[in-house]
C-alpha cells in the first residue's frame, strides 16, 4: 500500500465504484464478489486481481471512469505511474480527480462489432461516403450482430445512438442492430471497430486512435482517398491539415479497404511511408464499389424533359460538386469552343456542394449572355437525375482526381456514353466500356472529344453498345465481400458480450 | 498640356514611364519566346508577344509572357486562366485577354516598374530561409554546411531568395549571403532584415528561372508552394528537392494541424519536380511511397534517390568535447539531446531513467534541447519533483555550443530514441564525438547505428529501453566494445555531401 | 475596300494603345493613392477598369477583328478623352 492512499480518506464516489466494479468483472478472472467493494478497498482488489500494468487495462479502467476515451498520452502516462508505483496510487488520484458527474451516464462494454456512424447519423444530406456506409450498415444489419455508434460533439464520448438517428442510417426499418438505449456510453473492449466513414474533427480523430490502438482486437476502414494530401491543391483550407491525421490514424488499423484499385494506390504508396516511423502499415484491401443505379420509366423522363425545356436540344450532361477538382472552368471552356463552332446542345449541370466556384458562375453567367444554352440545377430529387442520364446524348466528368468516380458508372450503366479522364478510377471504369477518356488538363482535348460525340452517330452507337459490358456488382455483393474483412478467420467472436451497468438513478443500460 | 492637374500630370509621367518599363521587360522575354519585337513600342511589343503565345498554345510561352508583363510569378490558378481564355481568343484580342488576365496581380502587386533577369545557364538554388533569417534548425545547418562547399563553382550557381511580397525571386543582400555562407565566422552582427521601402519594392529586380535547373534547398513557406509549383511545371526549369522527411504526414499525429497542412502543400511541388535527393534511405523510401500514390492521378513524380547527410562535427566541437573527460568516480553522466517535441519521446528516457535510479543505479542524466511550452512544461515539471526526491535529472532548454560539446566529454553514453526521423543527427553527432548512443531500431536511426557504437531498442517498448540504458551504465566489456567501434568509424564529410548533390543536380 | 482596312488597323492600334494606358493607370500605385486623396478626379479611374473588361469581353464576343472604328469610338465615349 503506497503511502498516497494511507494518509486521506477518500469520499464516496458511487459512479466510479460502478465504473470500477465493471472493470473487475470484464478483466479479472479471480473469484470476486465485485458489488461488495467500493472505495478503497475496491481500488485494492483491482491492484491485487487485474494482473500486470498493460496500456490495454489503462485504457478500460480509465474510459469506465472517464465515461469516454482517454487520449493516449494519458492511457501510456497512467501506465508508467501503475509499472513504478503499483494500481492504488495512481488509480486513487484519478478517483479522486474532478467532480464527481450529477447524472452519471450509463454505459456498456462491448467487444463486438461496432461501426462508427457519427457523420451520417447526423446528416440528412446524402454524399457518396452516407451512402456507402447506409448501404453496407443495412445490410449487415439482416445477419449479423453490430452496434451502432456515434460521437458527441466534444469528440470524446462514444454513446448509442437515438431511435431517429438509427433511422438515418439504415435503409430498412425492419433491420435490427444491437440494441443500445440511447445516451450509453459505448466502451468498446477488444471489440472489432469498423469505421466506414472519414473522420477530419482532431478529437474524434484522436479518440478513434485510441480506441483502435486500446480498446480493439480488430479494426478495419474503408479508404475513400487520399486526395486531400496527394491533390491538397485543390482542397479547401484546414482539410489537408485535418485529413494528415485521419491517415495518422488509418496507420493504427488493421484493414483499410480502398473502394477502387486507384484508390489502392494511393493507400498503398501511403502505407509504404510508414516503417519509416516503425510502424506496420494496415493490409490493403480492395473492395470496389458497386454499380448500382436507379431507374426511371419513360413517362418520368419525357415530363422532365417537357419541365426543363430539352425537348429540341441535344443534351451533354455533367453531374458533380461544384468545386476547383471536379474541373468545370475546362468544361465550361470545351463547351464554348463547340458553340463557336456551330455545334447546337444544351449544357446541362447537377450539382450542390459548391465552394470555390467564384469564377466557374462568371463564366457561366458570360456563356448565358452570349446566348448559350447552360442549366443549373441542384437540390434535384433522384428522378430527374436519372431522367437526364437517359435523355442525355453524352455526359462529361473530366476531374483532376477521383478515388472512384460515380458519374461515370451511372452514365454508362444507363447506357450512356461519358467523356473521361484518361488515368486513375475514372479510366479503370471507363475504358472499354463506352468512355472517351481524355487529359483534363487540356480544354482543347475535352472540346475534341465532344465533337466528335456530338456529331459523329456511328461513334456513339458503338459507345452505346460497351457500355452493356460494364461489371454490374451490387451493393450486395459489396457488404459481404466487406464483412468477410471484418469477421476473417483471426477476428473474434461476431456475438457481442454486453455488459450492462444501470445509471445511478435506475434507468436500465439496455 | 492645358487644363491639366498637378495630379493629372504625376499620373501621366508615371503612365509614361511605367509603360517604358514594360517595355524593357517584354524585350527581356521575347528572344526566349523566338519573338522580334526590336524597334516596337511597347503596346505593339506586347501585341506581338500575344499573338505568338496564342497561337502556339504552350504553357510555358504564356507562363513567360505572364512573368514579362507583370514581373511576377503566376499561380497555378492564374496561368490556367490565362490559358484558358487564350484559347478562347482570336489573334487581335490576345493582347486585351492577357492584359484582364494580368490586371488582378497587378494592381495587387505594384510590380510596374520591376526589372527582368532570365537565368538559364547557371543552377538556382533556393536558400530563402537560410538567407532571411537567424534561426538555426536542422535544415538549415544542413545548407549552411553544404552551400559553401560549393565557393569553387561561384559561377555555376547563383543563391535566391523570395522577394518581400513573394512573388518572385531575387539575388542575396550582403549580410543575407554572410547569413548563408559564413554562419560560423560572421562578418555582420545578427539582425534582422529591414522591411523594403515602398520605393525600393517597386524597383525590383527579379530573377526568373528559365529552362535551368533550380533546386530548392529548404523546405518552403506555404505561400510559396503553389508559385514553385507553377515553376516546376511551366518554366521549362528542372526542379530538385533535397528530401528531408514526411514525417507531418506519416506522423501527422504528432505535430500541429498547420505543418501537416504546409507539408501537404509542400508535395504538390514534389509531383512536378524532376528529382528528390532523401537524407537517408528511410527518407527517400518516404518520398517513393508518395511517388508510388500518383499514377492514380495521372502523374509519375519525382525521380528520388539517396543522397545520406553528412555526419562530421567541426573541430572546434571534437577538440572541445576531447578537451575533457568523466571524472574518475564520479557518478556516470548520461545526455539526452534533441528537441523537445512528443515524437523525440524524452517521456519514455526520462521514465525509463526513474526506473533505472529506483533500481539503486547512480548516475546523472542530462537533457538538452529546446521545445515549445506545451511540449515542455508536463516534462519540465516531473523532472523538477524527479530531482527534488533525489534523482540526478536536470534540462536545460537552451545550452552554448561549448558547454554543450564539454557535457559530450563527459558523458558515459547518451539517449535517442526518437519514433520518427528523416535522419538523426543527434546520433551521428554523439559518435562523432565519441559517445555511444542507445536508439530506435528502425528508419533513418537503423541506419546510421548499423555504423557501430549503439544499442538498439523498439522506442515504444519502456523495458527494452530500460534493459539498453541499464547495459550501458554497468556492463564495462559493452560499453568498450561500442567504444571500440566508434574509434573505427569515418564520418561522412560535408564536402562529400555537396559534391554528390551538385554532381547530381549538374548531371 | 483597302482604305477601310487601313482606317480598321488604325483604329485597332489607337484601341491598343488605349487599352494598354487604361490597364497601365489602373495598375499604378500612383493612382491608386490618388484615389485615396481625390475623388473628383477627372480621370475616373473606376471608368477604364470597367471599360477594359467591357471591351475584352465584346471583343471576345464578336471573335473576330473589331471594327475598330466603332469599338475605338465607344472606348474614348467612355474614357471621356478628346
Amino acid at each position: 500500500m503506497s503511502f498516497l492512499t494511507a494518509s486521506r480518506a477518500t469520499t464516496a464516489r458511487p459512479a466510479h465504484d460502478e465504473a470500477l466494479r465493471a472493470a473487475g468483472r470484464r478483466a479479472s478472472s479471480a473469484p470476486v464478489d465485485w458489488e461488495r467493494l467500493s472505495g478503497p478497498e475496491l481500488i485494492d482488489a483491482l491492484d491485487r486481481d487485474l494482473g500486470e500494468a498493460s496500456d490495454r487495462l489503462s485504457y478500460l479502467v480509465l474510459a469506465l471512469l472517464d465515461r469516454g476515451v482517454p487520449s493516449t498520452a494519458r492511457v501510456v502516462e497512467f501506465t508508467r505511474r501503475w509499472r513504478v508505483d503499483g494500481l492504488s496510487a495512481p488509480l486513487t488520484a484519478e478517483y479522486r480527480r474532478g467532480r464527481a458527474p450529477r447524472r452519471p451516464r450509463p454505459f456498456v462494454i462491448v467487444d463486438g462489432v461496432i461501426m462508427d456512424v457519427t457523420d451520417t447519423s447526423r446528416s440528412r444530406f446524402t454524399t457518396g461516403i452516407q451512402r456507402v456506409a447506409r448501404e453496407t450498415v443495412t445490410r449487415w444489419g439482416r445477419g449479423h450482430d453490430v452496434v451502432l455508434a456515434a460521437w458527441d460533439v466534444t469528440g470524446r464520448q462514444l454513446g448509442a445512438l437515438t431511435a431517429e438517428e438509427t433511422g438515418r442510417v439504415l435503409l430498412d426499418d425492419s433491420v435490427a442492430t444491437v440494441p443500445v438505449a440511447a445516451g450509453t456510453v459505448v466502451i468498446p473492449f477488444d471489440a472489432t471497430f469498423v469505421l466506414p466513414e472519414i473522420t477530419v474533427a482532431a478529437e474524434r480523430t484522436a479518440s478513434v486512435r485510441s480506441v483502435v490502438r486500446f480498446g480493439t482486437s480488430r479494426s478495419v476502414a474503408i479508404g475513400y482517398d487520399c486526395i486531400p494530401v496527394t491533390t491538397a491543391e485543390t482542397s479547401g483550407p484546414g482539410m489537408p491539415g485535418a485529413f494528415s491525421e485521419y491517415l495518422a490514424t488509418l496507420g493504427h488499423f488493421d484493414v483499410v479497404a480502398p473502394i477502387s484499385s486507384a484508390a489502392r494506390t494511393e493507400y498503398s504508396g501511403w502505407a509504404a511511408m510508414l516503417p519509416g516511423a516503425g510502424l506496420a502499415p494496415p493490409r490493403i484491401e480492395t473492395v470496389s464499389l458497386p454499380a448500382e443505379v436507379g431507374s426511371v420509366d419513360d413517362e418520368t423522363v419525357d415530363r422532365v424533359r417537357a419541365e426543363l425545356g430539352l425537348v429540341d436540344t441535344p443534351v451533354v450532361l455533367s453531374v458533380g460538386s461544384h468545386e476547383p477538382r471536379k474541373n468545370h472552368l475546362a468544361l465550361l471552356t470545351a463547351a464554348e469552343l463547340n458553340w463557336r463552332a456551330g455545334h447546337e446542345f444544351t449544357l446541362v449541370l447537377v450539382g450542390g456542394n459548391a465552394w470555390g466556384d467564384g469564377e466557374f458562375q462568371h463564366m457561366v453567367r458570360t456563356l448565358r449572355r452570349k446566348g448559350r444554352s447552360v442549366q443549373m440545377l441542384s437540390g434535384v430529387g433522384d428522378d430527374v437525375v436519372w431522367s437526364l442520364y437517359r435523355m442525355a446524348r453524352f455526359s462529361v466528368f473530366c476531374s483532376v482526381n477521383e478515388g472512384f468516380g460515380l458519374p461515370v458508372v451511372e452514365s454508362l450503366v444507363s447506357g450512356v456514353p461519358v467523356v473521361t479522364s484518361d488515368f486513375g478510377s475514372m479510366r479503370e471504369l471507363g475504358e472499354g466500356h463506352g468512355a472517351l477518356v481524355v487529359d483534363p488538363h487540356a480544354p482543347a482535348d475535352i472540346a475534341h472529344a465532344m465533337g466528335r460525340l456530338l456529331v459523329d452517330d456511328e461513334l456513339r452507337e458503338e459507345l452505346v453498345a460497351l457500355t452493356a459490358g460494364m461489371p454490374r456488382p451490387t451493393w450486395d455483393d459489396y457488404a459481404a465481400r466487406l464483412w468477410t474483412l471484418v469477421d476473417g478467420p483471426s477476428a473474434g467472436s461476431s456475438v457481442p458480450e454486453v455488459d450492462v451497468v444501470p445509471a445511478r438513478d435506475g434507468v436500465a443500460g439496455a | 498640356m492645358t487644363g491639366r492637374t498637378p495630379a493629372a500630370e504625376l499620373v501621366a509621367d508615371e503612365i509614361g514611364a511605367l509603360r517604358a518599363a514594360l517595355g524593357a521587360r517584354l524585350a527581356v522575354v521575347a528572344p526566349a519566346l523566338g519573338v522580334d519585337v526590336d524597334g516596337l513600342t511597347p503596346s505593339e511589343a506586347l501585341d506581338r508577344l500575344a499573338r505568338s503565345v496564342h497561337a502556339s498554345g504552350d504553357a510555358s510561352a504564356a507562363w513567360l509572357l505572364f512573368v514579362g508583363v507583370t514581373a511576377t510569378f503566376p499561380s497555378t490558378t492564374d496561368l490556367a486562366a490565362l490559358r484558358r481564355a487564350l484559347l478562347l481568343a482570336t489573334p487581335a484580342t490576345a493582347m486585351l485577354v492577357v492584359l484582364e488576365r494580368t490586371m488582378d496581380v497587378q494592381a495587387r502587386i505594384h510590380s510596374g516598374f520591376r526589372t527582368l533577369e532570365l537565368v538559364t545557364d547557371e543552377v538556382l538554388v533556393d536558400v530563402d530561409f537560410c538567407a532571411r533569417y537567424e534561426h538555426n534548425t536542422g535544415i538549415q545547418r544542413v545548407v549552411r554546411h553544404m552551400v559553401p562547399e560549393w565557393a569553387d563553382r561561384a559561377d555555376e550557381h547563383r543563391l535566391v531568395a523570395w522577394n518581400q511580397d513573394s512573388t518572385g525571386y531575387r539575388d542575396l543582400t550582403e549580410t543575407q549571403r554572410d547569413r548563408v555562407l559564413h554562419w560560423g565566422d560572421r562578418r555582420f552582427e545578427k539582425s534582422d532584415d529591414p522591411s523594403l521601402t515602398d520605393a525600393e519594392l517597386r524597383r525590383e529586380h527579379v530573377l526568373v528561372p528559365w529552362r535551368t535547373a533550380l533546386l530548392v534547398a529548404e523546405v518552403p513557406a506555404f505561400h510559396v508552394c503553389d508559385t514553385l509549383t507553377s515553376i516546376a511545371r511551366w518554366s521549362g526549369t528542372d526542379v530538385d528537392l533535397i528530401g528531408y522527411d514526411a514525417i507531418p504526414l506519416v506522423s501527422a499525429d504528432t505535430v500541429p494541424n498547420a505543418e501537416s497542412e504546409r507539408f501537404a502543400h509542400y508535395l504538390t511541388i514534389v509531383k512536378h519536380a524532376r528529382r528528390v535527393y532523401g537524407i537517408s534511405v528511410s527518407a527517400a523510401d518516404e518520398f517513393r511511397g508518395l511517388v508510388a500514390a500518383l499514377p492514380s492521378q495521372g502523374l509519375t513524380g519525382p525521380e528520388v534517390v539517396d543522397v545520406t547527410l553528412a555526419t562530421e562535427v567541426s573541430p572546434a566541437a571534437r577538440a572541445a568535447a576531447a578537451a575533457v573527460s568523466p571524472v574518475p568516480g564520479a557518478d556516470p553522466v548520461v545526455l539526452c539531446v534533441g528537441s523537445h517535441e512528443p515524437r523525440k519521446n524524452q517521456d519514455a528516457t526520462l521514465f525509463a531513467a526513474e526506473l533505472l535510479h529506483r533500481e539503486g543505479h547512480r548516475f546523472r542524466i542530462v537533457f538538452v534541447g529546446g521545445g515549445s511550452r506545451t511540449a515542455t512544461l508536463h516534462f519540465d515539471r516531473r523532472v523538477a519533483k524527479l530531482s527534488a526526491a533525489g534523482m540526478q535529472v536536470e534540462s536545460h532548454r537552451r545550452l552554448g555550443d561549448d558547454e554543450l560539446w564539454a557535457l559530450f566529454g563527459t558523458a558515459r553514453f547518451s539517449v535517442f530514441v526518437s519514433l520518427h526521423e528523416g535522419f538523426g543527427l543527434p546520433v551521428a553527432e554523439s559518435l562523432a564525438l565519441g559517445v555511444p548512443v542507445v536508439t530506435s531500431d528502425f528508419g533513418s536511426l537503423d541506419e546510421i547505428a548499423r555504423e557501430g557504437g549503439c544499442l538498439q531498442v523498439d522506442p515504444r517498448d519502456d523495458t527494452a529501453v530500460v534493459d539498453a540504458m541499464r547495459t550501458m551504465l554497468t556492463d564495462d566489456d559493452r560499453h568498450r566494445e561500442l567504444l571500440g567501434e566508434i574509434a573505427g568509424q569515418h564520418p561522412k564529410t560535408w564536402r562529400s555531401y555537396a559534391d554528390e548533390i551538385w554532381t547530381a543536380v549538374t548531371a | 475596300m483597302d482604305q477601310e482596312k487601313s482606317t480598321a488597323e488604325r483604329d485597332l492600334e489607337e484601341l491598343r494603345e488605349a487599352v494598354l494606358d487604361d490597364w497601365l493607370t489602373v495598375t499604378s500605385s500612383v493612382t491608386d493613392a490618388l484615389r485615396g486623396i481625390q475623388q473628383t478626379v477627372s480621370w475616373r479611374v473606376t471608368r477604364p477598369l470597367r471599360a477594359v473588361r467591357t471591351l475584352s469581353r465584346r471583343a471576345g464576343e464578336i471573335g473576330v477583328v473589331p471594327t475598330g472604328r466603332l469599338v475605338a469610338v465607344e472606348v474614348a465615349r467612355r474614357l471621356g478623352r478628346r
